[in-house]
């Protein structure tokens, strides 16, 4: 009998570690998830600015510098991204510099604005064209900067190897700085005269959310994607959300005759669990091609309101079965009609609970990725759209292109910077219908 | 406390406006069925063309996909193949975590802990999917590669993962409201009966809230099944058939995604991509019959007694 009992014991403490255990490794997994994704992509809102010195005489040789900016010697402001550039080179971020025996060889400017390009040897690449400019003579008192993210390096290397022109894959060095960049180099006869390692000084700004991408999505902020994505969101709002409660009045309130119910309830929950591909499809099919609306915010609006349809319906009734039947009665007692009773009584009391099923369903259409890819979505499309029948951009296809399509590394920061905006954006959408909801049920009367 | 039966009673039926309401209301209702039917004659019309030139049977069985070689081949068994072993993975990691935490929060967290847990599962569950499919490209893929020593991380055992992941705060969600619901007088008859914690809930409560939870699996599966985000970024795009959990594959709703925009308008091709739509339509319509079925017997089971 003691025996058994302690076995029975045993396996109890067993069985309730493993119902412990699976809440510890799902939370571990999703924190985990969240952490990483914060710490990649934070450096995003990372404005780099800077102090502080190291000078001394060193010989170029060999040298790679990455991710450099061009500035001038005497003022700049530099913004992550390499937006403010005064000087030799007005607007524009060099990236990639190879510098070989005191030679540029190679120079990549993104975003290139520049009027003036002088004093320099440099081949450069903006996207498909290519400028040839100067002489190498003239390499004198070029100005560089350095930023890459945060950290930067100055490689003085006797070896490297080069592989795709940009990666080093492997480096004998001599002279390493990190976690800084350097300025005021001027360069004089191969020989730095001048050099200045800057620590960086860093602080949060939100230039990448109020910027416009630019240099074929490797610079600049998510601004466009961000309203297109408002826009996508709000239109199917605004049509699905009168549509899907007056769905659930009929549901809850009339239901009659119980046939179509029934049928209504079953084409309700199949829509539910049509996967968002298919949505994608449905739209490319009908909005796009024979409404002939083409890609457009339209055609992804109305693909979106389609998609959270039945996600409304369902919150409504569920919201309008809360409404006790004493408050129904009481209203049709006093001589209301059912339209009215529906109107006056109990519209307004389950209004609270259809908000936060509403909320819920803006995070989900928001998020959405697959149903905008064909009806939708454009990969650049700077500035705002300029009617319901343009493309637009939207965060969550961004992200995904920037992913996938994109070539540069620098993108990947960027889709990282994309999904931390779009994270935070539906989490707070979710999470205030979920303080909505503590709020009405703490308000309740009934 | 809550209106389980509509009153039928139609007071002033006679009224003009009373009735258009309810003409209203019944239209916004039908918008259901409309676009259910839109999405099934639109859907349906467009792959009737590669449904007649390959026959339906071998579209389904045809083992090479090859849309663009000369003459093409549309088979999309290996896509099916993709999507099965990546809904295997995903179920058999989010159905014992998800299961498993919607116990813990329902029977053995304490109050406070569950005040925080409930909503914070529910905010996962609303987490975008290309969210997931970033991480599982940065993160997973390359762990996957070098824990297993594969050339490549994306596999279907990485892209398994990650949906599995995803699906255990929609299956913990659920699970956990049918868990709670079920009435305390169960649990105390068990407990008083001399059955511990732990076989009260194997024996008593899990059973109990058994077509909840059976739900909420069913309506996980369909969300792997469904996934196009996760699938596409990280299962390694690959259309043929896996030799085992660690070889790339594609699964269904990630070819439409990838191949649509290559595929030249009113071709046999984007046809195919329909049909594999189609396919995909059917088998969410089936768990959705299957799902109200479960609950229909189970109702019918256990009588009105929970």
């Amino acid at each position: 009998m003691n025996r058994k009992y302690s076995v029975r014991k045993i396996k109890e403490k067993l069985g309730l570690l493993l119902f412990r255990a699976a809440i510890v490794i799902s939370g571990i997994f999703l924190v985990m998830f969240a952490v990483m994704i914060i710490l990649r992509g934070g450096s995003v809102f990372i404005k780099t600015c800077a102090v502080n010195e190291i000078a001394d005489n060193y010989r170029l040789r060999n040298v790679i510098i990455k991710n450099g900016v061009i500035i001038d010697n005497k003022k700049y402001d530099l913004s992550i991204n390499g937006k403010i550039i005064k000087g030799l080179l007005k607007k524009g971020m060099a990236s990639d510099i190879e510098i070989k025996d005191d030679i540029i060889n190679e120079m990549k400017i993104l975003n290139l604005q520049a009027d003036r390009i002088e004093n320099s040897y440099a081949r450069i690449n903006t996207g498909k064209s290519a400028i040839d400019t100067g002489n190498p003579e003239l390499l004198k008192n070029i100005q560089f900067c350095i930023i890459e993210g945060a950290a930067a390096e100055l490689v003085e290397a006797s070896e490297y190897i080069m592989s795709g022109g940009v990666e080093i894959t492997k480096i004998k060095t001599n002279l390493v700085f990190t976690g800084g960049f350097l300025e005021n180099i001027s360069i004089k006869n191969g020989i730095i005269r001048k050099m200045k390692l800057v620590k960086p000084l860093r602080r949060f700004s939100l230039h990448f959310i109020f910027a416009s991408p630019e240099a074929g999505m490797t610079a600049g902020g998510i601004f466009p994607a961000l309203i297109g994505t408002f826009y996508l969101t709000i239109m199917a709002m605004l049509l699905a959300f009168p549509i899907g409660v007056l769905a659930a009045i009929y549901l809850n309130e009339y239901a009659w005759p119980p046939r179509a119910v029934q049928i209504i309830r079953t084409a309700i929950n199949t829509l539910a669990g049509v996967p968002s591909i298919v949505y994608g499809l449905f739209g490319m099919a009908v909005f796009v091609n024979f409404l002939a609306f083409q890609v457009s915010i339209l055609s992804g609006a109305l693909t979106l309101a389609v998609l959270v349809l039945p996600i409304i319906i369902n919150a409504s009734e569920e919201a309008l079965k809360t409404v006790p039947r004493e408050m129904r009665e009481a209203s049709l007692g006093l001589g209301a009609t059912k339209r009215q009773m529906i109107m006056t009584v109990v519209l307004p009391a389950a209004l609270p609970n259809i908000l936060t099923g509403a909320i819920i369903a803006v995070g989900r259409a928001a998020g959405e990725t697959a149903p905008i890819l064909f009806t939708a979505a454009a990969f650049y499309f700077p500035g705002l759209p300029e009617s319901i029948f343009s493309p637009c951009m939207a965060l969550p296809y961004q992200i995904y292109a920037l992913m996938t399509e994109g070539t540069a590394r620098v993108q990947t920061s960027i889709a990282y910077g994309a999904s931390i905006v779009l994270l935070l954006l539906v989490l707070a959408i979710n999470s205030s219908a979920i303080i909505l909801r503590g709020i009405i049920r703490k308000k309740r009367q009934w | 406390m809550s209106a389980d039966r509509p009153l039928r009673k139609i007071t002033a039926w006679k009224n003009t406006t009373e009735k258009l309401f309810f003409i209203l209301v019944l239209f916004a209702a039908l918008t259901a069925i409309v676009f259910l039917s839109g999405i099934i004659i639109s859907i349906f019309s467009q792959s009737i063309q590669i449904f007649q030139h390959t026959g339906f049977w071998k579209f389904i069985s045809g083992t090479a996909w090859h849309p663009d070689q000369d003459p093409a081949e549309y088979g999309i068994l290996p896509l099916i193949i993709g999507t099965v072993t990546v809904t295997i993975i995903a179920m058999l990691i989010g159905i014992p975590l998800g299961v498993g935490s919607a116990v813990y929060i329902a029977e053995l967290a304490k109050p406070r802990e569950r005040e925080f847990l409930k909503p914070v599962i529910e905010l996962l569950a609303g987490i975008p999917s290309v969210i997931f499919g970033l991480f599982g490209m940065v993160y997973l893929a390359p762990f996957v590669a070098s824990f297993f020593n594969l050339p490549t991380g994306m596999t279907a055992l990485s892209a398994g993962i990650i949906l599995g992941i995803m699906t255990v705060p929609i299956i913990s969600s659920l699970s956990e409201d049918s868990l709670y619901s079920v009435p305390r007088s169960l649990r105390e008859a068990s407990l008083a009966l001399g059955g511990n914690k732990w076989e009260t809930i194997v024996n008593i409560v899990i059973p109990a809230a058994k077509s909840g939870i059976i739900t909420s699996i069913i309506l996980g599966f369909g969300r792997a099944v469904g996934e196009t985000m996760v699938v596409l970024m990280v299962a390694g795009n690959s259309p043929v058939f896996p030799k085992n959990i660690f070889t790339p594959v594609r699964p269904m709703t990630s070819t439409i995604a990838a191949e649509m925009g290559e595929a030249p308008m009113g071709s046999m091709h984007v046809s195919a991509l329909f049909g594999i739509g189609a396919v995909l339509f059917i088998i969410t319509f089936t768990s959705v019959i299957v799902t109200e079925y479960i609950r229909s017997r189970i109702k019918k089971n256990t009588g009105n007694s929970i």
